[in-house]
């Protein structure tokens, strides 16, 4: 097998890497809305995949290139390498998915380019691995946390929803003004912009100590309007104000996850487009995006239907507090370059935003198979991995 | 035997609101053969992907199963039987079926198997094959086919193997219950010269009158392949009872494929008769098959 049919089949296995990401994992943040009945099944499945497949292409690249090129240092990540790293990473998602085993794919993938890159005989960027690690052990409990604070606040009586919703609203927006994007021009040699620096660098604000006074009045105008927005709608009516944040939350949600997502398929391929290639880094995320929305398009409504009456059954209001740290922790993610596994925020913020309500009513026991099946999948596909390549190396 | 139920109740998934009628129906008749009660068991299905797979089953029973009980509330009462009704939450259907089995210890299992592949939430072949593997009793799989609003005669194939008995359980109890015909029915072939047919059907019909001598019993020999025999017998009935033929214990598929073109080639109910004594994963038939004993 020639190089470039390498090339090509490894792109192949991250295109199919990314559909099933698209299929799987970026449905969940509608699945509230329709819940809610604030949207059908087929309008949110349309919506996810535009949407995740916009914050693939946008918000994809940190994420990506730590994959492909943070993780050790000098260490070229040849055709065959990706090819065992991408063939690695799909076989756990495989078994995940055909045996019923929780196999996370940010797991899978950020343990199998370990495994090569030791096999590849790289040194790894501890520093890196270090900060990932932490970041994931971090997950559960700030996702639940953050899950638990935002159902307490919808919980209380004395703030009305007329407060309480345009207030996480604020939140929201604020985040969403100072999200990194790769359309938002920036000064020379900044790849990526977040559009409350965009207007601060155009008209010039003072700064005040670290801090761009421009950049601050941006992001309190854009809380101010989603606090407003939101607000209206409320007033209105509680219910409609509720359904349309659903909406927004679950769009930005999505956006997200496409984000985060999508580096898990494209990682292995960095070095080989960008390095090798010569590509710009856009044209692997444009094929990854592809992927995604491919993958929601198809997959998401089974998904969909199969999920939204337990979030109906969760209520409004526990469904908002575990789509916010959904939103939070992503961009924090993105904005970290960190791989990380979109459905264990879900999964943390649901049980968060259950022990608000009392006693959550979670099986220690599950918990407890499900994170050992997450140590598994981390440690065997390192091991895997390096075999994998290690086996590739000596056949061709 | 183990794997009997203590007073022969007969289990019965209700998984598709399309199927349930007549699948509770099979289960009353079977159920009244015994002597024994219907238990109605829908599964709560939480993958492990799915965020409220973490809550403890009775949180799960309790606030995140409404589909499931609105299927089991819908689920008819089987008349002249006593029904009870069982939510199971488990990560697949047919794991929730298989462990509800080994919990309640029936003396059978009935499932559907919507035979359609344009549809795909219904029970498919790998529920349908993980179940006869791992079930610990005796299953009967039902492809319903047009509704067999009243049954005037029952179709029993037989060739003599493990599932004969089961199969004939099911016959003769649907049999009774609808004042029907049985029709003993095997396939001369070449391998199974025309002696040894009639020496096995008029064996199955004096086992049959015995146990039931109100019973009208006819018995039948078709020659040429088994599947185009047993197809074309078929028209003149309204119900078939089927064993879940195999080759050996080591083969990984427990309904042959004959079974599979017989569902294919008729339109009637076919109903296909997996014993309980070939249950259990690959490694128990190993050991049964060395220790030379059933379970």
């Amino acid at each position: 097998m020639t190089a470039w049919g390498l090339v090509l089949l490894a792109t192949v296995i991250a295109i199919f890497t990314a559909w099933t990401l698209g299929a799987n994992s970026n449905s969940p943040p509608f699945a509230p809305a329709i819940g809610a009945r604030a949207i059908s099944t087929m309008q949110a499945a349309f919506l996810i995949g535009l949407l995740a497949g916009a914050g693939a292409l946008l918000q994809g690249g940190s994420i990506s290139e730590t994959i492909g090129t943070g993780l050790f240092q000098g260490v070229a990540f040849t055709p065959l390498a990706a090819t065992a790293g991408l063939l690695t990473a799909g076989a756990f998602m495989a078994v995940g998915i055909f045996a019923g085993y929780p196999v996370p794919a940010a797991f899978a993938t950020t343990g199998a380019m370990v495994g090569v890159g030791l096999s590849l005989g790289g040194t790894p960027n501890m520093e890196t691995l270090r900060g990932i690690g932490l970041f994931w052990v971090l997950v559960p409990p700030v996702s639940g946390g953050l899950a638990f604070g935002t159902a307490s606040l919808l919980r209380r009586d004395d703030i009305s929803d007329t407060l309480s919703i345009p207030l996480l609203a604020a939140i929201v927006a604020a985040v969403l003004a100072n999200i990194e994007l790769g359309v938002i021009p920036g000064p020379p040699g900044v790849a990526q912009n977040s559009l409350a620096r965009f207007v601060a660098g155009t008209i010039a604000t003072p700064v005040v100590g670290t801090l761009d006074v421009g950049i601050v009045l941006v992001t309190l105008l854009f809380a101010i309007g989603g606090f407003v927005f939101i607000r209206r709608r409320t007033q209105q009516s509680v219910d409609r104000g509720v359904k349309t944040f659903l909406v927004g939350l679950g769009s930005v949600v999505a956006f997200s996850s496409g984000g985060s997502q999508v580096g898990l398929a494209t990682g292995p391929l960095e070095y080989l487009y960008g390095v090798e290639l010569g590509l710009p880094g856009i044209v692997l995320l444009a094929i990854g995006g592809a992927g995604i929305l491919a993958g929601a398009w198809m997959g998401a409504p089974r998904l969909l239907q199969a999920t939204s009456r337990e979030y109906a059954q969760l209520g409004a209001r526990r469904s908002i507090a575990a789509l916010v740290p959904g939103f939070l922790i992503a961009q924090a993610a993105i904005a970290l370059g960190i791989p990380i596994s979109f459905n264990n925020i879900i999964i943390s913020g649901v049980i968060g935003g259950g022990l608000a309500a009392g006693s959550a009513g979670v099986s220690r026991r599950k918990i407890l198979v499900t994170l050992s099946f997450w140590v598994i999948t981390l440690v065997t596909s390192v091991a895997v991995g390096y075999g994998v390549n290690t086996g590739l190396g000596l056949v061709f | 035997m183990v794997g009997r139920g203590s007073d022969g109740d007969v289990m019965v998934a209700v998984e598709d609101p399309a199927q349930v009628a007549q699948l509770v129906r099979t289960a009353r008749d079977i159920a009244q053969g015994y002597g024994g009660t219907v238990r109605l068991v829908t599964v709560v299905v939480k993958p492990y992907e799915s965020p409220f797979g973490m809550f403890s089953d009775e949180t799960i029973v309790q606030e995140f199963a409404a589909d499931s009980h609105e299927l089991l509330d819908r689920a008819p009462d089987p008349e002249g039987v006593e029904v009870v009704r069982d939510l199971v939450v488990a990560r697949s259907v047919e794991k929730g079926l298989v462990s509800a089995v080994k919990r309640t210890n029936p003396a059978a299992l009935v499932i559907g198997w919507d035979s359609d592949p344009r549809r795909s939430d219904a029970l498919l072949g790998t529920t349908v094959d993980h179940v006869l593997e791992h079930a610990p009793t005796d299953v009967y799989v039902e492809r319903i086919g047009r509704e067999a609003g009243t049954v005037e005669s029952v179709l029993l194939p037989v060739a003599g193997g493990p599932h004969t008995p089961t199969a004939r359980t099911a016959a003769v109890a649907i049999a009774r219950a609808n004042d029907a015909a049985i029709t003993v029915l095997t396939v001369a072939t070449e391998t199974t010269p025309e002696t040894e047919a009639r020496a096995v059907i008029d064996q199955e019909a004096a086992t049959i009158r015995e146990q039931q001598p109100d019973l009208t019993v006819e018995t039948q020999i078709e020659r040429g392949t088994v599947e185009d025999a047993i197809v074309d017998a078929a028209g003149a009935h309204d119900v078939l009872v089927l064993g879940a033929t195999r080759k050996g214990p080591l083969r990984g598929r427990l309904v042959g494929s004959v079974p599979r073109r017989i569902v294919d080639g008729t339109e009637q109910t076919v109903i296909i008769a997996r014993s309980a004594s070939v249950a259990g994963g690959l490694f128990s038939r190993v050991a049964a098959a060395l220790t030379g004993g059933g379970r």
